[in-house]
């Protein structure tokens, strides 16, 4: 039940307090090398917007590779997986880590908890990339660090039961409709897979997420919102004729407006956050993340060095991983 | 599901107002806190409801949904103040025991007031004339009582004890390591060719260390404790509400578990079947049904997950 | 294992894991440290076994008296650990130990706590699907926990197939030995029926000893099911037609000591359409809740080994009574 979740206690945020996670993070990894780092080498850290971006080419590559997984995976997997991914970097940074192993991890992690049955050696089949028992090392040692690091919550809840709930309630309740509900479904499950791609789902719950997605669905059959509000109406218990609706209780058209607002709030906010991610422009982020993760055992190297130097004050550099131990360039 | 609970006089409620708590006082009617502080300005004032004299010093924090259980809490305390005697007050098991029913008989006369004044008149009638016995009894701790005394008094003196013993076990330590300390670096700079100056900054050099290493600690331990807290308050906002209390020897009425759902209502059993909800969802199968899995089942996880929060703004 | 937690003893090991007593340095409470390994060990091959990310991903949600808690996990290199509330035995010990008698007011607290503890479970769209009494904890304040969330899942979803390979087998209900590849509540309320009986029996109700001998041992007592009790189990995987060795004595006679209104309630815990069994929430409405002797107090609960409780005493009911009991629990 989301209400009582984990996912709503802790992994649910206002845009405000999820840029300020995103920035701290972003500058401790900062502060942790930077008085070691030559004046030229400054230039390869990131800001916590181009980490985003990174982050969200990571997600469209992902997204293919969930299309392509063989045998076919569930919607709720991919949107497991995705909220397991970007709750980890809220704690991770992506400079320090190899972002697109964390991702695939996540997939086999979600496959678990949503209870597809398939084995390692079948899991890494279906990457093309690296050499499949590396692979298969590299994400059994990723998965109890990603747990870890995900607090162990690892329950989620997806909108897509939500979506048919609605569906099913709109049917039954709106029975004079001139078009058949059915016809916004291809549309709200690319709402989904947009959705997927931006922050909504550590922003709202899914309830909300699922009806925007009707929304956007009778959006692209035409439709204005007058047929979310009349739902809306049926759902509060609000009398449709203009003059009884006079009476209707205060509290109930407050909902009423609220739920509208925030319906047309979370689909302003998938259109705005999603982008396409170009070939070229996925390219570049791998090749600037690579260069800044090469640097990484030099810089360690020059911290202990200071630190030795120093008088060896404190406790080592290094001495506990604060990070995921493996990188891009094993 | 959760029935909101509500002031019925200036109509806040759960949602509108966070902070709401509501009270109540000796006739049972509710008032949210914000109305008691203006109604009962001056200290007394009329209930909204039955217009009863109330005093604002009489209300309490509600603490159950149904006000008459309230009540009947309120209602049994005060006169539990009266009706104390013991079963050794008494010559024969069964004196006590129509004592016990009377007493009964009393506290649902008050609280459903049936024959108030008759109802008073008896209590008044029954101080009177066991004033003495009441008296006794007021200072007297009953065994319940006593036991629960004992227990805190062992708890507390066990920590007192673990206390005690864990400082001086830091302080044994402290002390060890500081005479040692100190007895090896004059060693040091009696027998070795190091400068002095070279000895003494390291031993200043392993003391800020050590400092840092205690700071440390603390905030460690610290956040550890803050945690524990939060874990706590946590677990008590996760209970879902069902105020039903499991009692011991006597019947037991079981209510529904209610979640808060925090959206539109959801439809019951009979009612996903009348207003055709099943005609939108897959039929399923027999061997399905066969199994227990029935097309109404899916059907309210869908529906309820659809509600769960919706109006959560 | 780790600093906050110091390990008393060894309690025992599974397949995946080691289980632990230990003692919670700051708080100062026990607790019990199920340590799952990790490695490259032929188990782990897939990495982290399912049943430990089942228990985690469940417990770490559900808060509940009646359920055991997750208090902690401990990430390790080499291990996970699971910290959870010290119990002190589970009812498969107290069925078995012949020195405590259970009366039927300790029966009706088991029976209440275990349903209650289940209720909340299955509201929350869980279902356990391995009850039995070992996994049935007791502490000695007498409050019963449901553990062991290793076969839980999330239920009610139209598309998927879902094992029947889940129960231990005398708990197991007929629609799971027939194979059914989807199902509801009725397979942990099945379970609480057997759980039932065999605190009144002090031994297992159905003990099979394969998959047909189950049907068999349970017809034995409940007599067949037939088109009209459950019209649609013809239709499950591997439906077989059983006939009973014997008469059925019927339950009165098995239960003799036992009143109508707990063998009213059995009946509909072991009524064979799942469709049409008892819920948690039904159950607990039943008259056998209503009806003397009431259930008793959880610290009335007697535990193995150990002296009667020096402490048995009737409830007075005054006001001052849900406070008291904050105190203690």
């Amino acid at each position: 039940m989301y209400s009582t979740s984990t996912q709503k206690r802790e992994w649910t945020y206002t845009p405000e307090k999820l840029a300020a996670v995103r920035l701290e993070i972003n500058i401790t990894f900062r502060q942790k090398y930077e008085s070691v780092m030559k004046p030229e080498e400054l230039e390869l850290f990131v800001t916590p917007e181009e980490e985003l971006r990174m982050q969200r080419s990571i997600e469209d590559a992902a997204l293919k590779f969930a299309d392509k997984f063989r045998p076919h995976i569930w919607p709720s997997v991919k949107w497991t997986a995705l909220s397991f991914f970007k709750r980890a970097f809220l704690v991770w940074v992506p400079s320090d880590t190899s972002i697109r192993m964390v991702m695939m991890a996540c997939f086999y992690l979600a496959m678990k908890i949503d209870e597809f049955y398939i084995t390692i050696e079948d899991f890494v089949r279906n990457m093309n990339v690296g050499d499949p028992r590396q692979n298969a090392e590299r994400i059994l040692k990723l998965e109890p660090e990603l747990m870890k690091c995900l607090n162990y919550n690892l329950t989620v809840h997806c909108p897509y039961r939500p979506f048919e709930g609605h569906l099913m309630d709109m049917k039954t309740r709106m029975l004079l409709l001139n078009f058949d509900l059915e016809s916004i479904r291809r549309d709200s499950m690319r709402f989904f897979q947009h959705a997927l791609q931006t922050d909504v789902l550590l922003l709202y719950p899914p309830s909300q997420i699922a009806l925007a997605a009707i929304n956007y669905g009778l959006h692209a059959q035409g439709k204005s919102d007058e047929i979310l509000r009349e739902f809306l109406r049926k759902l509060i218990g609000i009398e449709e004729d203009s003059w009884a609706a006079r009476d209707a209780r205060p509290e109930d058209l407050e909902k009423l407006e609220k739920t509208v607002t925030r319906v047309n709030q979370i689909l302003k906010e998938v259109e705005k956050q999603y982008v396409a991610v170009t070939e070229q422009e996925r390219e570049s982020h791998k090749s600037q993340l690579s260069r800044i993760q090469a640097l990484i055992p030099e810089l360690d190297e020059r911290r202990k060095a200071e630190w030795e130097a120093g008088g060896r004050i404190g406790q080592m550099p290094g001495a506990v991983t604060e990070q995921p131990v493996d990188s891009d360039d094993e | 599901m959760s029935k909101i609970r509500e002031c019925k006089k200036c109509k806040s409620n759960e949602y509108t107002n966070k902070q709401l708590v509501m009270m109540i006082n000796e006739c049972g009617h509710p008032l949210c806190k914000n109305c008691v502080d203006n109604i009962f300005a001056l200290n007394s004032g009329n209930c909204h409801v039955c217009a009863r004299v109330l005093r604002k010093n009489g209300f309490r924090e509600q603490i159950y949904d149904d006000p008459l259980i309230d009540k009947e809490t309120f209602l049994r305390r005060k006169l539990r103040k009266v009706y104390n005697l013991k079963q050794d007050d008494f010559e024969t098991l069964k004196e006590f025991g129509d004592y016990q029913e009377r007493f009964e008989t009393l506290v649902y006369n008050l609280v459903f007031e049936t024959n108030v004044n008759e109802t008073n008149a008896e209590i008044q009638a029954f101080e009177e004339k066991n004033k003495e016995k009441i008296d006794r009894n007021k200072r007297r701790l009953d065994d319940d009582q006593k036991w629960i005394e004992d227990q805190l008094r062992d708890e507390r003196q066990m920590k007192a004890r673990m206390t005690e013993h864990m400082e001086t076990d830091a302080r044994d330590k402290e002390n060890a390591t500081a005479v040692t300390d100190t007895r090896k670096i004059m060693d040091e700079l009696r027998d070795s060719n190091v400068a002095a100056e070279v000895i003494l900054d390291r031993e200043r050099k392993k003391q800020i260390e050590k400092e840092l290493e205690e700071k440390e600690e603390q905030e460690k331990r610290k956040r550890r404790n803050k945690e524990m807290l939060q874990t706590r308050k946590r677990a008590a906002e996760n209970m879902s509400f069902n105020t039903v209390i499991r009692i011991a020897g006597r019947a037991y009425l079981h209510q529904p578990l209610e979640l808060v759902i925090n959206g539109p209502p959801m439809p019951n059993a009979s009612q996903i079947e009348s207003m055709g909800y099943l005609a939108h969802i897959r039929n399923a199968t027999p061997d399905l049904i066969a199994g227990g899995y029935t097309s109404a089942l899916g059907c309210s996880r869908a529906l309820f997950e659809a509600r769960i929060d919706l109006f959560a703004f | 294992m780790s600093k906050r937690y110091e390990t008393v003893k060894h309690l025992g090991e599974g397949q995946f894991a080691n289980v632990y007593l230990a003692k919670d340095l700051e708080s100062g409470e026990m607790v019990a440290i199920k340590k799952i390994k990790l490695g490259s060990r032929e188990e782990a091959k897939d990495g982290i076994n399912r049943t430990a990310i089942r228990e985690i991903k469940l417990l770490k949600e559900i808060h509940h008296e009646n359920i055991i808690t997750l208090r902690d996990v401990i990430g390790h290199r080499t291990s996970i650990q699971l910290v959870f509330d010290f119990m002190d035995t589970d009812l498969e010990h107290v069925v078995k130990d012949h020195s405590i008698i259970l009366s039927p007011a300790h029966i009706k607290n088991i029976t209440m706590q275990m349903l209650l503890g289940l209720e909340f479970l299955h509201a929350h769209w869980i279902l356990h699907r391995d009850l039995k009494p070992n996994n049935l904890l007791l502490n000695n304040m007498g409050r019963v926990k449901l553990t062991d969330f290793g076969l839980a899942r999330f239920f009610g979803s139209p598309n998927r197939n879902y094992t029947h390979q889940v129960v231990t087998r005398w708990y197991r209900a007929p629609e799971l030995l027939y194979g059914a590849r989807s199902y509801g509540v009725g397979i942990d309320i099945w379970s609480v029926g057997c759980i039932i009986a065999e605190l009144l029996l002090r031994a297992p109700i159905f003990p099979g000893e394969s998959d047909i001998d189950q049907l068999v041992k349970i017809y034995n007592v409940l007599g067949c099911p037939t088109e009209e009790s459950w019209p649609t189990m013809k239709t499950l995987n591997s439906y077989v037609s059983i006939k009973p060795d014997s008469e059925t004595p019927g339950l009165n006679f098995i239960f003799s000591a036992a009143p109508q209104d707990l063998i009213d309630l059995l009946i509909g815990m072991w009524t064979f359409d799942p469709v049409k069994r008892l819920t948690c929430t039904q159950s607990l409405q039943m008259d056998y809740f209503k009806s003397q002797p009431y259930c008793c107090l959880d610290e009335e609960l007697p535990l193995p080994n150990q002296k009667p409780p020096k402490r048995t005493r009737r409830l007075e009911e005054d006001g001052s009574h849900p406070a008291r009991r904050l105190i203690f629990e």
